[in-house]
Formats: C-alpha cells, structure tokens, sequence
C-alpha cells in the first residue's frame, strides 16, 4: 500500500506513544475524532482534486476517496475493484492519471500532478486534530 | 477511452496520512524538498497545545488535573449531600431533582459554581422552608451580589437572617434601602424594593466580556470537576486486579484497625480521644508536609490529595504573617506581569517580523496558503521550459535560505510561548495562593465583627431592660393625676437610671474589671449592676477583692473538676496517646511503601487512603463509646457539672434571659433592638 505524508511534526512519534498510555477507549475516542476530520477536511479536498484535475478518470478515481480509521486522520485513495469498463480498477488509474506515466498502457494519460495539488486543507485539519488530541489528553488522563 | 486502460497492470491504494513524524517525513524527502521542512516546524507551534498536552500527560499537568479536579469533585459531592440532607430534614427531598435542575440552569447561564450556589440555596430553604421562596430569594440574591458587588455568601446569610428577623447584616450590605425600611422589618417590602433597585443585574453583568470569561471559566472548572470525579470513581475501583496494592493496603488496614482497637478497649473519653489525634494528626501533617515538599510526583500527588498539612499551615499563621505574605505574593506577581508583558511584546514583535519575512521571501504571494509545494512547482516550471536551470538553483537558494530563517523564527517563538505559559502557571498559582489565605483572614475578620456585633447588642438590650414604657404607663395611671406627664417622667426616671447603669459599667471596665464579671452584672439588672458597681467603684479594695476572686474561683472550678477525672481514665488517656502515636509512626513508616503502591498502579490512592484512615478513626471512636463505663460517665458529667456552674455558659445563659425578658416585656418578639 503507498504512503504519503502531508507534513511533518517534530515529536509526533513520542505524543503518539504517550496517547497510547491513555488507554483503550481514549484511543478509540482518537480514531473516531481523526475520521470525522478526515471525512471533514481531506476527503472533500481529495474528491474535488480527483474530479477536476486527474482527467477522464476523475470521477472514477473521486467515488474511490475514502477516509480510514486510525489515531491520525487518514483517507485511501483507490479501489481494486475493477469498475472502469475496460476493466481496470481505480488503483490502476490513480497514478497514470498524475504522472502521465503510461507504462505498457496506450490510454492516452498526461501528466497532471493533480495528487501535489490537493494540500490547503492541512493547516485547519491540522489545528482539528490538535484540539481532538488536546480533548482526549484532557478527558481520559489520570496520571 | 476507459476500455484502454486494461493493459496498466498493479496499482495501490493510496493512503495519505494528514501528518508523520519529521524522522519518517524526511526520509522520503528529497534534498530540493526540504522547504517543507519549514513548514513543517510551523506545524509544531500549531500543535502547541496538544504537544504541551502530551508531553505534560506523565507530568506536571496530569497531577494538577488530578489535584485539582478530586478537589473540585469532593467540594461538588459535599456541597450537594450537604443540601439534600437539608432538604430531607426539611421535608423537601421530593423537590432536590428541581432544586438541582435550577442551580444548573443558573450555573451555566451566570458562570456562578454549583459549589457556591448550593450553600446558598441551602440558607435560604432554611430560612424560608419553601422552595419557590428559596428560588426567588436567590436569584435575588445573585441579583443584589451583582450589582453590589458584595459576594453572593455575604448576601444569602444577610438575606437568611433577615427572613428570620435580624435586619442588621442586610442594613451593612449598603444596598441603597432606606433606613425606615429595613426597621420595619417588612420583608415583603424590603425584597420589593431590593429587587427594584437589582433587578437583572445578575443577568447584565454576565453579559458582559467579563462575565462570558467567567460563564466559560466555570464551565472549564466544571470539566475538571468531572475529571476529578471520574478519577475518584477510578480510585474506588483502584484495588481491583492490582494483587500488590491490594494486599499492601490491607497490611495498612491490620495495623491501623489494631491500633484503634487496643485504643478503644484502653478507654478513654471522647474529648480526649479529640486531643490525642488532634496531636497525632499534627504529626501527620508534618509527615505529608515533607512528602508536598519533597520525593516522587506521586508522593507530591498523594500529599496534595490530603489538604490537611497546608490547612495546618495556613491555620498556623498569623494576620500580619499573611499581609506580608500577601505582599510578597503581590511583588513577585507583579514582576511575573512584567516578565510576561516582555515576552508577550516579543511574540508580538517575532510574528511581525515572521509575517513581514514571509511576505518579501520565495514566490509568497503566488504559493502562500495555497499547499503547493514551491520546490515542485519550481521543477514543473523548469521540466515545461518556464525557468532554466540557473534560474531554478537561484529560487531554490533563496527559497531555502527563508525557509531555514523562518523555521528559526518559528523554533524561537515556540520557546517564547511555552516561556509565557509557564509564567502564567506561575502567576496564577501565586495569584491563587494569595486569594486563599486573604479569604481566610476575611472570614475570620467578619466572625471578629459578627462577635463584637453580638456582644454589643446583648449589652445594649441588659441596660434597656429596666426601660419600660408600658411600665411607666401604668404606674402613671395607678398613681392618678396627669397621666401624660406621669408617663414621661416615669419613663425618662427609667432612661436614667439606665444610663446611670451604663456609666458605672463603663466606669469598671476603665479600672481594669474582667469582662465576664461585667457581663454578669450587666445581665442582674440596673439595681444591682448599679448599686453593686458604684460599690465596687467607691471601694478599690471591694473592686479589686471581688475581680480577684471572680476570675479566681473559675480557674479552681477547673482545676477541681479536672481532680475529679479519675485515675484509671488518665492512664487509659496515655494508653491512648501511646497508641494513636503509633498510628502516626505506622504510617511515617509506610511512605516507601506509598510510594510503592503509587508506581504500581500509577494512580493517586490518596482518597482511599484518607477513607480508610477516617473509617478507623471513627471505628475507634465508636468502641470507645461502647467500652465506656457508667461510673465514668457519671464522674465525668460530675466533673463538668463543677466547671459549668459559674462558667461563662451560665453566663450567657443569664444574659440571653434578660434579652428574652426584655423582649417579653416591650413585646417585640424576634424584633431587634438595635437597627
């Protein structure tokens, strides 16, 4: 599965480690805050760059947003469903389709850099997350 | 054109992350990439609060939360057991749930804490016995404490005493009624013309800036408070899977129901029992003393959970102790302000010159905001020919020098920050600490004036005793002739000779009398006080002798009385002491072993603790109780009945029978004498 990272934060590693001493339930209260931020913030964002700005297969690539469930707010991009009539899956498109690479493809795809537009959402999503973290610290710290 | 894509093969599932560790983030970054880096420093100033949040989770902001909210949590449960239990005597308990609802309701919508509400509720019901009257008074009350600017306890008990007929503590509120009426004691009218005057000042006030700042404090404070009581609930399950705890604060439990066992079965009274642990309880205090100032976070935490040291400190101080102290106090958070002002004036001064940087660096105004990268858009633009290479390294230079510059000015400010809120902790703890102990010395400042205020009203109603009107009526009207001028000068004979009593009091108090022997001359009436005074003020050795053996004769009842407490009870006293000094010792012994228990479950223990400390104190008390003897009762009640014959009790006792005769007499029940 191919990672990407909107930004760096100095410590994260370690804040994640201490949250991890909260206890189950806090993290669980994490996971749901980051979804409903990623639903909130990123999947919008990626659904409008996929539609407008990764070309013919926009659309298809946009219904496959979806964001996951973890302590920071995520979204995965991409199906391997195969629902493009010629047979090929959203997974298959999403990086022809910013690249223009077209390995062994003949569909005509052009470089885009559609994926390297899709950032403005970061500073409020970020500050969203800061607060959900702050909220949980606050609620389920004991010790 | 979708049917041509059949021959890509592969393809991912994307996952984007909204952020990583700078270690992870960098490692995939490449040279031309490391702008980022700066803004990727920015985001840790953004992340302020939840970075500070998580580096204090195993620190310093989690004992605070603790302390703070297990105090809040226990002052909330006392305050509304200490009213639901009023409300039951009362017979009002159908009514707590609605009682509850409306002091939420004012809570939220005033920023005024349960805590301070409940108390106040809890008068008023008293004085009223009626819950809409009780509901009415108070938003009165929060009325007339807003726009006097008095506190909302200053005004509930001048307004509890008032219902039940003492005017004068409403009287010096300064509440803007005048003086005819609060005399007439029409409480109907005072609160009409109270509520007239304040009338939703309550509600202005927490309209303002100020007043939303305090709505929001108290709902912070409420959070706390919900923290500290879930974490009081977690202490009550704390001994659960924890094998060591358990069996750890067991061996507490053996030694302390022990020693209050052999303690109870010695015998010993329950005043004396009071002294013994009052005397152990020091001992302790001093023990948790050493524990705040020193050792482990969880000791400090388990210290701190016991208010008992720092309220023996606090009582242990004088007046002029606390002013200088206050003053201090006041000094150094004034220089804290300065400290502040400066650092605050910095980051003001750092962002300006952050933001001015930004707007003269890179390509700003076209990237600014936007989320695009600039080093990635300066190799698109230099792939599709806009810029050549040279053009492209001079960009990515000058873009890396201002990134790094402002990733600088970012680090800094972050550092000026957290600076700013730890001065801020600072201030607010002295800020706190200052509050506290003025609040105390304020308190004991109106005990010393409600006192002198009763003294002077009982003295006041002993030489209007003998002023009769009604008596001088009737003597006129008996003895025939002009019943007006009999009147007046029966009762202006009456006015004389109460001032002829007051005189000759003040005259004994001027040579040197004791104060309680004035008290009991005063509560005899004119006739004696007057004629035995001007006695005692014609004869300095009658005044001396008397005086002499006055004060004599009480502090022999006491030593006699003391004589009569048999043997056997002063050596089971010192058995006790003997014992209860050992609860001290045992639990001097335990603080490694609190420690111990503290870094195995990582949770405060002290509320347990004190719990079971209180459960065997009160056990052993109560098995004194039942091990005490007939005959030592018997010696006991004797004793005390000696001490109590001519002690300051009778006294009172004697004076509130002259103030109730005289109350009798002029038929003004419940009607004070001095307004």
């Amino acid at each position: 599965m191919a990672k990407m990272f909107d930004s760096g934060i100095s410590g994260l590693n370690e804040l994640l480690r201490d949250l991890k001493q909260l206890g189950p339930d806090a993290n669980k209260e994490l996971r749901s805050a980051s979804k409903t931020i990623a639903e909130s913030y990123m999947v919008p964002a990626w659904k409008n760059a996929a539609l407008f700005g990764a070309g013919p297969w926009g659309e298809a690539i946009a219904d496959s947003v979806r964001a996951g469930s973890d302590r920071l707010p995520k979204v995965m991009i991409g199906k391997s469903r195969k629902e493009l009539r010629g047979g090929a899956s959203s997974t298959m498109v999403r990086y022809p389709s910013d690249s223009g690479q077209t390995r062994n493809s003949f569909a005509p795809f052009e470089k885009t850099d559609w994926i390297n537009r899709v950032r403005s959402y970061q500073k409020p999503a970020l500050e969203e997350w800061g607060r959900a973290v702050d909220r949980v610290i606050m609620k389920w710290n004991v010790l | 054109m979708e049917c041509a894509v059949m021959a890509i093969s592969g393809g991912k599932t994307l996952t984007v992350y909204l952020a990583a560790d700078l270690k992870k983030f960098n490692s995939g970054m490449t040279q031309a990439q490391g702008g980022l880096k700066g803004f990727a420093n920015s985001m840790t100033s953004m992340l302020g609060p939840a970075a500070i949040g998580a580096g204090l989770a195993l620190g310093a902001l989690a004992t605070k939360m603790a302390v703070d909210g297990v105090k809040a949590a226990m002052a909330n449960e006392e305050s509304l057991v200490k009213l639901t239990n009023t409300l039951e005597n009362l017979g009002l308990a159908h009514n707590t749930q609605q009682i509850e609802d409306y002091i939420y309701q004012l809570e939220r919508s005033l920023g005024v804490a349960d805590t301070e509400l409940r108390p106040a509720y809890q008068k008023l019901v008293v004085a009223t016995g009626n819950v809409g009257k009780a509901n009415d008074a108070l938003a009165l009350a929060l009325d007339v404490s807003a726009a006097s600017g008095k506190s909302l306890e200053q005004v509930t008990e001048a307004l509890s005493k008032a219902f039940s007929g003492q005017i004068a503590g409403l009287s010096r509120l300064n509440l803007g009624i005048d003086a005819a009426t609060i005399r007439s004691g029409d409480m109907d009218l005072i609160l009409q013309r109270l509520a007239e005057t304040t009338s939703g000042a309550a509600a202005a006030s927490a309209d303002t800036l100020t007043g939303r700042m305090k709505v929001l404090q108290t709902a912070v404070d409420n959070l706390g408070e919900a923290f500290g009581q879930g974490l009081v609930n977690s202490m009550k399950k704390g001994t659960e899977g924890t094998d060591e705890l358990v069996k750890n604060m067991a061996e507490l439990e053996d030694g302390l129901t022990t020693a209050g066992e052999r303690a109870g079965t010695a015998g010993f009274s329950i005043a004396d029992f009071g002294v013994k642990a009052f005397n152990a309880y020091l001992k302790f205090a001093d023990f948790m003393k050493t524990m705040q100032d020193s050792g482990t976070p969880i000791q400090r935490l388990t210290a701190n959970l016991f208010p008992g040291g720092l309220a023996a400190k606090i009582l242990g101080q004088n007046l002029s102790d606390a002013a200088s102290s206050a003053y201090d106090l006041s000094a150094a958070a004034g220089a804290t302000a300065a400290r502040m002002q400066g650092l605050a004036d910095s980051i003001m001064a750092t962002t300006a010159a952050t933001a001015a940087f930004n707007d003269e660096t890179g390509e700003g105004p076209v990237y600014k905001n936007s989320g695009v990268n600039p080093y990635a858009e300066y190799l698109r633009l230099q792939r599709i020919g806009v810029l050549t290479l040279p053009q492209l390294t001079e960009k990515v230079e000058v873009q890396a020098q201002a990134t790094g510059s402002a990733a600088k000015a970012v680090e800094g400010l972050t550092k000026k920050e957290q600076k700013l809120i730890d001065k801020y902790d600072e201030l607010s703890e002295s800020i706190q600490g200052n509050r506290n102990s003025l609040s105390f010395y304020v308190q004991e400042l109106e005990n010393a004036t409600a006192a002198i205020d009763d003294f002077t009203l009982g003295m006041q109603e002993n030489l209007l005793a003998g002023v009769d009107l009604g008596k001088a009526y009737t003597t006129a009207k008996d003895e025939g002739g002009n019943i007006a001028e009999g009147t007046v000068a029966g009762f202006q004979a009456m006015i004389d000779k109460a001032d002829w009593m007051g005189n000759v009091l003040m005259a004994l108090k001027g040579q040197g009398v004791d104060p309680s022997l004035i008290s009991y001359l005063a509560s005899q009436g004119a006739e004696v006080a007057g004629g035995l005074g001007e006695a005692m003020l014609g004869d300095k050795g009658l005044l001396s002798t008397l005086n002499e053996k006055w004060v004599g004769v009480q502090e022999t009842t006491k030593t006699l009385a003391e004589g009569l407490v048999p043997e056997f009870l002063i050596a089971g006293q010192d058995s006790a002491l003997e014992y209860i000094d050992s609860i001290s010792e045992t639990m001097a012994n335990q603080v490694t072993k609190l420690a111990k228990i503290g870094k195995k479950i990582a949770k405060p223990i002290g509320q347990s603790f004190k719990a079971e400390l209180l459960a065997d104190v009160a056990e052993a008390v109560r098995a004194v109780e039942a091990t005490g003897t007939a005959a030592r009762a018997e010696a006991v009640a004797r004793a005390e009945a000696q001490q109590s014959a001519i002690t300051n009790q009778a006294v009172a006792q004697a004076l509130r029978n002259v103030i109730l005769d005289g109350d009798r007499r002029l038929g003004n029940v419940n009607k004070p004498l001095v307004a």
